[in-house]
């Protein structure tokens, strides 16, 4: 079993196209199985998601941050990037079943199987859903 | 107001980081990376993160977003009287350290300015273990840390890109390099490398562009150079196995088996009749007066060269450490 730290800043700020800041739904780190021994605390700003039959490496990927080129070339000709976004990937919260947030929000962690949330894994990137692996 | 947030490897993530308890709803942070998504945007004071735990951190850390001022900073640090908190002068694997021996991130990056590291144990085994963004990590302060980058990845130990406004500082610190790659990668421009060591790598202490100044630091087994490049006139009083260490008071073939207390188990502390014991010049005007654990400096007539300042009989003289951050800023 898998278990993400995900971001939960509540209420839930508007997507911005450059954050370098970790926001809502944005996946902080993974752990294998039983890792996380408690729930979040409810005076923290994360929530847990565990699930059942994934590996920790199948979902390190979602750590990744986004870099750009910014263009800007250093007097010895190094070409300079700049992470402007800080996880590529995000789990998009809002847009699940309200029983689910319900739980989030009381319970701060949930086990769900993958088929249950992989769909609400968007790539910042792309837009598009569910392609994490 | 200081606000100080705990990081212990052995609490359950989730916690709100605000005590170093393992359990409970105010447990601390499970690691420095999520200690560093709780870092407001803005912060009033400093803002200080004390680190600990006998596990390894395994978690990459960018500390990046945060608007932070000379007066408004970062510091991370671990405890020198925690159990599992600093180092003593040694890598030391019951000690807080972050450490990755997997994956393709940078173990440590600072893409912001004012961060200040005190007392790390950092290792990297592919990635450059520490990288200084460019023209984001201006006027941060590298200070009694360890930082190892290990044999699988050829790439540098410390990148050093501070950029036009760098004023980046490492001090008191070790870096040692197994790769076939620089040890020290400075790029940046105002970088100051004081009471450092170097082990290992192609080159030492690579300077490629910016300015640098390098006082009172040591070089050791560089297969090409412990010294390369051209560094800012004030740079004096090295010292190198080879015959690069730059300055006119520097020491050169320097033979490490009799400079270091145990040069083959990691141990740089000084043995009595070092070439290194008051060979460095005084630098209390750009750092505190204090080597790598706390021990004041001079303890003889002149200041040491290289991370540790060597105590002769009679005790040693020191400063409580936690107390010396406040002046690391000071002419950065």
């Amino acid at each position: 079993m898998a278990e993400l730290l995900i971001a939960y800043y509540p209420p839930e700020p508007a997507y911005k196209s450059d954050d370098r800041r970790y926001q809502t739904g944005d996946i902080i780190e993974v752990y294998d199985d039983g890792r996380c021994k408690e729930p979040p605390s409810k005076k923290g700003m994360s929530i847990i998601v565990k699930i059942p039959g994934i590996s920790k490496s199948e979902v390190e990927r979602l750590m990744e941050p986004s870099y750009v080129d910014t263009g800007i070339v250093s007097p010895d000709g190094l070409r300079i990037e700049r992470m402007d976004k800080r996880r590529r990937f995000f789990l998009r919260i809002s847009d699940l079943p309200e029983k689910t947030r319900a739980i989030l929000e009381t319970e701060r962690t949930i086990t769900v199987q993958a088929k249950d949330i992989e769909y609400f894994i968007r790539d910042k990137l792309t837009g598009a859903d569910n392609i994490w692996r | 107001m200081a606000i100080t947030r705990y990081v212990n490897t052995a609490s359950s993530p989730g916690g709100n980081g605000t005590t170093n308890a393992t359990t409970g709803a105010n447990r601390a942070f499970a690691s420095l990376n999520e200690a560093e998504a709780a870092i407001p945007a803005s912060i009033a004071d400093w803002y200080d993160i004390v680190c600990e735990g006998q596990d390894a951190d395994t978690a990459a850390v960018d500390f990046a977003g945060t608007t932070t001022s000379a007066s408004n900073y970062v510091q991370v640090r671990t405890d020198p009287n925690a159990t599992y908190g600093r180092h003593e002068g040694k890598w030391n694997a019951s000690k807080y350290r972050l450490s990755l021996t997997s994956g393709t991130p940078y173990p440590l990056q600072i893409h912001e300015p004012y961060v200040l590291i005190i007392g790390l144990q950092v290792y990297g085994w592919y990635q450059t273990t520490l990288h200084m963004a460019y023209n984001e990590s201006d006027n941060s302060v590298i200070d009694s840390c360890i930082i190892w980058h290990g044999s699988s990845g050829n790439n540098p130990c410390i990148g050093d890109y501070g950029g036009r406004t760098g004023n980046v500082k490492y001090v008191n610190s070790i870096f040692i390099q197994d790769a076939a790659d620089r040890n020290l990668r400075l790029r940046g421009y105002g970088t100051k490398v004081l009471n450092c060591v170097a082990i290992g790598g192609t080159y030492g202490y690579r300077h490629e562009t910016g300015s640098v100044e390098i006082i009172n630091s040591i070089g050791i087994g560089a297969s090409e150079a412990d010294f390369s490049g051209t560094f800012r006139g004030s740079t004096d009083n090295n010292a190198s196995s080879d015959d690069s260490a730059p300055g006119s008071n520097s020491l050169t073939e320097i033979d490490p088996a009799a400079a270091f207390t145990d040069y083959s188990n990691g141990d740089f502390s000084l043995k009595s009749g070092s070439d290194l014991i008051d060979a460095g010049t005084d630098l209390s005007a750009v750092m505190d007066s204090v080597d790598i654990i706390g021990t004041s400096r001079p303890q003889g007539d002149y200041w040491d060269i290289g991370a540790f300042e060597y105590v002769d009989e009679g005790g040693t003289l020191s400063i409580p450490v936690a107390m010396h951050h406040y002046n690391l800023l000071r002419s950065a």
